[in-house]
């Protein structure tokens, strides 16, 4: 068994979200305007994304990573895929790792937030 | 008599690594994760009728899915993992056929299903941790 070859693939996603200003969402008081303005249009008023059509098509998941199809719920995420390999004559290694940024924010009636929930997963293929 | 006898046993050997090397033999193992692990025990941190969504959203993070439902709503999350294993043997030189081909492909997931009532208090939840049944091969 000899080593032939290796392979390191990455993908990115989306726009990253600006931690920076997570901490300043305060429920009751940040506006949408306001979290529009700091982290950009929010991904669940776009078309589903190329990184979703492509996991349907390769049959990793049969429905959409993060879709939430509700005008109170803004989304916003940036996903990073890693893959790696080692090709041996007769033997392969195969390992692919998708994790996501992810923030989400539910606003009230009165288009203020409500509650939302950050999550860095791309810390995790590091 | 005795050379003569080594040398055939050589010959034999060598004839036989030689038939062994027609064929290809090969294995590959393939490892999906998609997303991220469920931070935590939903038994030790959800209580029924206490946990608001906020907590839930402190606990677990931002769901995978959010539905909409008349008497509340449904938070989802979801941790997939796929194992792959394939072993073939072959001869791809002059025959080109496939002799023997194993697969075995695991599809699991971690799954989180948390249903809260119209005051975003959580009203029940399942929880089911399908990637502890995959197996190495």
């Amino acid at each position: 068994m000899f080593l032939t070859g290796c392979i390191i693939g990455r993908y990115y996603e989306g726009p990253k979200i600006a931690e920076e200003k997570i901490k300043d969402i305060k429920p009751g008081i940040t506006t949408k305007e306001e979290i529009i303005s700091w982290f950009g249009p929010p991904q669940n008023y776009l078309s589903p994304t190329i990184f979703n059509q492509v996991l349907r098509e390769l049959d990793v998941t049969r429905e959409p990573i993060n879709y939430y199809p509700f005008a109170n719920i803004l989304s916003y995420q940036f996903n990073q895929g890693n893959v790696r390999a080692v090709v041996l004559i007769l033997f392969n290694y195969v390992e692919g790792k998708v994790k996501s940024d992810h923030l989400v924010i539910f606003m009230d009636e009165n288009d203020r937030v409500k509650y939302y929930g950050f999550y860095k997963g791309t810390d995790e293929l590091r | 008599m005795d050379s003569t006898k080594e040398r055939m046993s050589c010959v034999r050997v060598f004839a036989s690594i030689a038939l062994f090397m027609i064929f290809t033999w090969g294995c590959t193992i393939g490892r999906v994760y998609i997303g991220s692990e469920i931070r935590n025990d939903p038994k030790e941190k959800v209580q029924v009728g206490l946990t608001t969504k906020s907590d839930i959203l402190s606990i677990f993070g931002p769901p995978d899915r959010v539905t909409h439902q008349y008497d509340g709503d449904i938070f989802v999350y979801a941790f997939l993992r796929k194992n792959s294993t394939k072993f073939v043997i072959e001869e791809p030189y002059i025959t080109n056929t496939t002799f023997f081909t194993y697969t075995r492909i695991q599809e699991k997931k971690d799954h989180l299903v948390i249903l809260f009532d119209k005051n975003g208090v959580v009203k029940n939840y399942g929880y089911q941790r399908g990637t502890s049944e995959l197996t190495t091969f």
